[in-house]
Order: C-alpha cells, then sequence, then structure tokens
C-alpha cells in the first residue's frame, strides 16, 4: 500500500512519456493523422468552443462521444483517451468542480450541516453544474490530446503559426510541451535511480517526505533543461518561425472533414440553445 | 586582407560571465583560435567550460569583455535573431546533455531540424541528412525515437544534427562524458577523423585519455581562476602532472597508466602495492 504513490506517478508519467512524447501515434496510418494539421488544429479549436460554451449536458456528451468516434478512426487505443482522461478527473473534481456543488444556490438534496444560519448543502444546480464541469473539462482534456497524438510536434508549431499565432506564444507553448517531456523524463529517472538505491519498502511518511523534497528539484532541473533546449534550437538556426518539410496542402477530404465538423458545431450551438 | 596573415576565427579578449547573484563562472579570458586548429579545453567540473561555449556559440552574452569571430565582433549577436542565423551556419555546438539536443519524434526529424531552419531545398536536406547519419554511422536509427536511444547513439545523433549543417567550427561540450570505453573509443576516433578533414574544433573535456588523439593544442582552465592558465601540446600539458593536479584534473591519489606516462605521485607510495 505504501508504494500506491510512487506507482502511481511513476506509472502514469512513464505512459504519458511514451505515448504522448514519442510521437508513435503519429505514425499511424489513421484518420486524424493523414489530416492536414491546419484542418485538424481548426476543427479542435471549434470543438473545443462547442464543449465550452455549451450549458447543456446532452450536447456536451455529443462532443465528448464525437472526439471518442475521431480517437477510434485514429486508431488511438481507447485506453488512452478513456483511462488516460478520466482518470485524472477525480482530483481536478475535488479541486475545481466540488466546491460548487455547495456554493451554487438551488434546491437542497441532502443537508450536510449548518454553519451559523447558514445551511450547508449540495443544490440540485450545484451538483448538475459540477458535473457539467467535470464532463466538460473531460473533453476538452480529450479534444486536445487528439490533437497532440495524432501531429509532429513540429507540424503543431509550424500550424500555430499559419494561423497567425505570435511567435512569442508558439515559442512558449514549444517549451512548454518541452518542459512537460522533460520533467516527465526526470520523473521517471528519480524513480529508477531511487529504486535502484533502496532496499526493500519506504513506509508512508518517509516516502510523502522525499515526494515533497524531490519536487523541487525537479521543477528547477526541468526548467534549466528546457531553456538548454531552446538554445539548442537557436544553435541550429532556429529563429522562432519554425520550418518543417511537410508540405501542408488541404486536399477535398481536409475540406470535408472540416465542414462536416462547422455542421456539428453549429448544430450543437443551435441545438444548446433550443434546450433552453 | 593579406592572406598570410589570416584572421582567426574566434578572439576573444579580456571575457567574463557571471550568472545572476553567482560567483564568475569565466574571470577575464583571453583566448585565440585559429582556422584549422583542434583545441581541446581540459578543466575540472564547473570551471565554466560549458559557459565558454554557449557564449562562443552566441547564445549568451557575456557580462564584459569582447568576441571576434571571422574578423567581426560578434559579442551581442544573441540579441539579433538575423544576424545569428547566418553565425549558427558557421558554427555549431553539441551540448553536453544530448537530451536536450535531441527533440523530434524521430533521429531522421531531429537531424533534419537545422538545415530546415537555415532554409534549405527539401532534396538538399534529404542529402545533407544522409550524409550526416552516414559519417556518425546512425543510418540505422534514423526512424527511432531519440529518447529511446543508448547514452553512446544519442551522442552521435546528437554531433549529426550540427554536423548535417557542414559548420566551418564545431563546438563539442564533453562529447565522450558517460559513455563506455567503446563507445568512447568510436566517439573519439569520429572526431579525430573530422579533425583530419580540416575542421576547426574546440571540445572541453576533463578526462585526459582522450586528449592525446584529438587535440592539436591543449588549454588548461584553472579551478579557482577561471581563465586559461596554461597552454601547449598534448604532450607537453600531460606530462605536467603537478600543473594537472593544480587544475584538480588528476588526484594525487590516483595512478594513471595508458597514454598518461609517469603521471605517479608517490607521496602514498605505501598503499600501492603493485608495479
Ligand atoms: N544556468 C546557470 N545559472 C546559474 N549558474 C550557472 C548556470 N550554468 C552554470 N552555472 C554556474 O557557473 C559555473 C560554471 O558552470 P559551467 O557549466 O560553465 O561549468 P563546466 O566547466 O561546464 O562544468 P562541468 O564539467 O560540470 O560541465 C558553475 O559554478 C555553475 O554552478
Ligand atoms: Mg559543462
Amino acid at each position: 500500500m505504501s508504494s500506491f504513490i510512487p506507482k502511481t506517478i511513476s506509472g502514469i508519467s512513464q505512459t504519458v512519456e511514451r505515448t504522448v512524447f514519442s510521437a508513435e501515434h503519429a505514425r499511424f496510418p489513421g484518420l486524424l493523422q493523414g489530416t492536414d494539421p491546419r484542418a485538424k488544429l481548426a476543427m479542435v479549436i471549434l470543438l473545443l468552443l462547442a464543449a465550452s460554451t455549451a450549458r447543456h449536458l446532452v450536447v456536451v456528451i455529443g462532443v465528448y462521444l464525437v472526439s471518442l468516434l475521431f480517437a477510434r478512426l485514429s486508431l488511438l487505443p481507447s485506453s488512452v483517451l478513456l483511462k488516460g482522461v478520466w482518470l485524472g478527473m477525480p482530483l481536478f473534481a475535488a479541486i475545481v468542480a466540488l466546491p460548487t456543488v455547495f456554493t451554487m444556490p438551488g434546491r437542497a438534496l441532502l443537508t450536510v450541516g449548518t454553519l451559523g444560519d447558514m445551511q450547508i448543502a449540495v443544490s440540485d444546480n450545484g451538483l448538475s453544474s459540477a458535473i457539467l464541469l467535470v464532463v466538460r473539462a473531460g473533453t476538452s482534456v480529450s479534444l486536445g490530446l487528439l490533437l497532440v497524438l495524432t501531429t509532429r510536434w513540429t507540424d503543431l508549431l509550424k500550424s500555430l503559426r499559419i494561423l497567425h499565432v505570435p511567435d512569442a506564444f508558439i515559442v512558449v507553448f514549444g517549451m512548454t510541451y518541452r518542459y512537460l517531456f522533460l520533467l516527465l523524463h526526470a520523473v521517471n529517472g528519480l524513480f529508477l535511480a531511487r529504486a535502484s538505491r533502496t532496499v526493500g519498502p519506504i513506509e508512508g511518511r518517509e516516502q510523502r517526505r522525499w515526494i515533497a523534497s524531490t519536487t523541487g528539484v525537479l521543477v528547477n532541473k526541468s526548467f534549466k533543461m528546457s531553456e538548454d533546449v531552446y538554445q539548442a534550437m537557436v544553435s541550429r538556426g532556429f529563429t522562432g518561425e519554425i520550418k518543417t518539410l511537410a508540405e501542408f496542402r488541404m486536399a477535398d477530404r481536409d475540406w470535408l472533414l472540416l465542414g462536416l465538423v462547422v455542421v456539428f458545431v453549429a448544430s450543437t450551438m443551435l441545438l444548446d440553445r433550443g434546450l433552453a | 586582407m593579406n592572406v598570410n596573415t589570416e584572421t582567426p576565427i574566434f578572439r576573444i579578449e579580456k571575457l567574463s560571465h557571471t550568472y545572476l547573484g553567482r560567483c564568475p563562472a569565466l574571470r577575464d579570458v583571453d583566448l585565440t583560435i585559429r582556422r584549422g586548429e583542434q583545441v581541446v579545453i581540459l578543466g575540472a567540473n564547473g570551471c565554466g567550460k560549458s559557459t565558454l561555449l554557449k557564449i562562443l556559440d552566441g547564445l549568451h552574452r557575456p557580462v564584459s569583455g569582447r568576441i571576434e569571430a571571422f574578423g567581426e565582433d560578434v559579442t551581442g549577436i544573441a540579441d539579433d535573431p538575423a544576424r545569428a542565423q547566418q553565425f549558427h551556419r558557421r558554427v555549431g555546438l553539441v551540448f553536453q546533455d544530448s537530451d536536450v539536443q535531441l527533440f523530434s519524434a524521430t533521429v531522421w526529424d531531429d537531424v533534419a531540424f537545422g538545415p530546415l531552419q537555415l532554409g534549405w531545398t527539401p532534396d538538399e536536406v534529404r542529402r545533407r541528412v544522409q550524409e550526416a547519419l552516414a559519417v556518425m554511422g546512425v543510418e540505422d536509427l534514423a526512424s527511432r525515437a531519440p529518447f529511446e536511444l543508448s547514452g553512446g547513439e544519442k551522442k552521435r545523433v546528437a554531433i549529426a544534427t550540427v554536423l548535417a549543417i557542414d559548420p566551418e567550427v564545431l563546438l563539442m561540450d564533453e562529447p565522450t562524458a558517460n559513455l563506455d570505453p567503446r563507445s568512447k573509443a568510436v566517439l573519439v576516433d569520429l572526431i579525430a577523423g573530422l579533425g583530419r578533414l580540416g575542421k576547426t574544433i574546440i571540445a572541453t573535456t576533463h578526462e585526459l585519455d582522450i586528449v592525446p588523439t584529438i587535440a592539436s593544442r591543449v588549454i588548461v582552465f584553472g579551478d579557482e581562476e577561471r581563465r586559461p592558465i596554461a597552454e601547449g601540446d598534448a604532450q607537453t600539458i600531460l606530462d605536467d602532472v603537478d600543473l594537472l593536479v593544480r587544475a584538480n584534473l588528476l588526484h594525487q591519489h590516483l595512478h594513471r597508466h595508458g597514454p598518461i606516462q609517469h603521471a605517479h605521485r608517490h607521496s602514498h607510495a605505501d598503499e600501492h602495492d603493485h608495479h
């Protein structure tokens, strides 16, 4: 039981390192992999818009189902989008969504206690908006993963540029992405390093202390490394404008797909209005 | 300009650098590097080797001092992206840590990164990548993801990413660190080969055994001084045991054999029972 936390962390970080950053899925012959990165980026942004403006749960679930469909057609293993996204959600729910359960005014479903004159209770509005919040977050993360998993890092940077995202932002985005990779890499390295130095299980308190003390070291180390990565790019002629060999060409198929997504997003927005 | 007194590749005057809130990493360094030299900068951990190479590569603006490269003042080139790109066409740096240098999805993409940024045609890029992979003997790795390579393979790929640009000057920061003896030997041979082809190379290290093979000139950086304290050919420097001990490159109690002859200190002779 005492090794649960490190096991979970190193398990997650190893999976993410392998699946997200190795671009292993970006090389599968799936639907999104064969789509022009610009069309793909536009599609994901539209779907994100639909998910984040919708006020009805069904609509958000509809967008989520579409993202699952895309994952299927892009040959992504279902575990990546299902487990990868929803395993982290309880944590998110506890931190972000839980307060709204109690703070939204509405009909009391379950009274927890009283604070002075105030009654602390789970309200119906609170509960449904908390659920909406969590599903929305899960959908957004899925869409983001979909984009990142099926696109090469440099192509992603290049398509951001074509969509007139400012250079400074692209560099920051690119570095953040590398930063996360290096952070994960460092985490994995540290777990390995520690596993090789310790014999037998470590007790819970010691465990938590170790995690706390290494987190700082890791963040520092990976921050320094991502600065070095930037320098390594500059050293090979990078000036803020990324150039790749991939010729971006919008094929009929890309237009069709983009058109379908536009129609879908427009109808979800109409539906969302109609439901009110 | 007179061809006989060719302008040096680098001329460094009174170069000092301090990272924010720290003691100086480099102090009043004067240095001249001529075309076609293979210079090894020998120094202990933390004596400023990496800092010097990053400044030579135009990535940091030094706190004070002046750097001339190819006869032009390049001291503040880090702040001018267009000039910096031209400069990086001529000077390439192999970083101490290969992980920071390999950031693409595949080895091929990584080696192609430099040529692409310099705006070469797709055919030219493909040819350069092919050549660089061949020179470093890593053609087989082209489609692999960099992070799943071994340390030695990473280092060779990292060098290939710089060779693909075919710079006039190759800066290498501890190219043989953390390699097993065989990978190290392979790499040292490759570097020596690049030297024989006439490349100007500036490599840093604290490993004495690789020096004779790759250096035409050795510059020793002082541990405390944070500047060159001696220079000469490989044999002269490696024979100077007092100097090596002072620069923290050789420990009094350690015996070194092989390429470094007579680097023995017998202050603890009674503890050693071989010979
Ligand atoms: N990014 C940085 N921020 C602050 N201090 C730094 C930074 N990089 C290096 N230093 C400091 O500057 C000094 C010189 O470091 P540098 O990395 O140049 O040494 P080095 O000779 O390359 O060492 P090593 O052999 O360990 O690679 C050291 O004292 C180091 O702590
Ligand atoms: Mg160094």
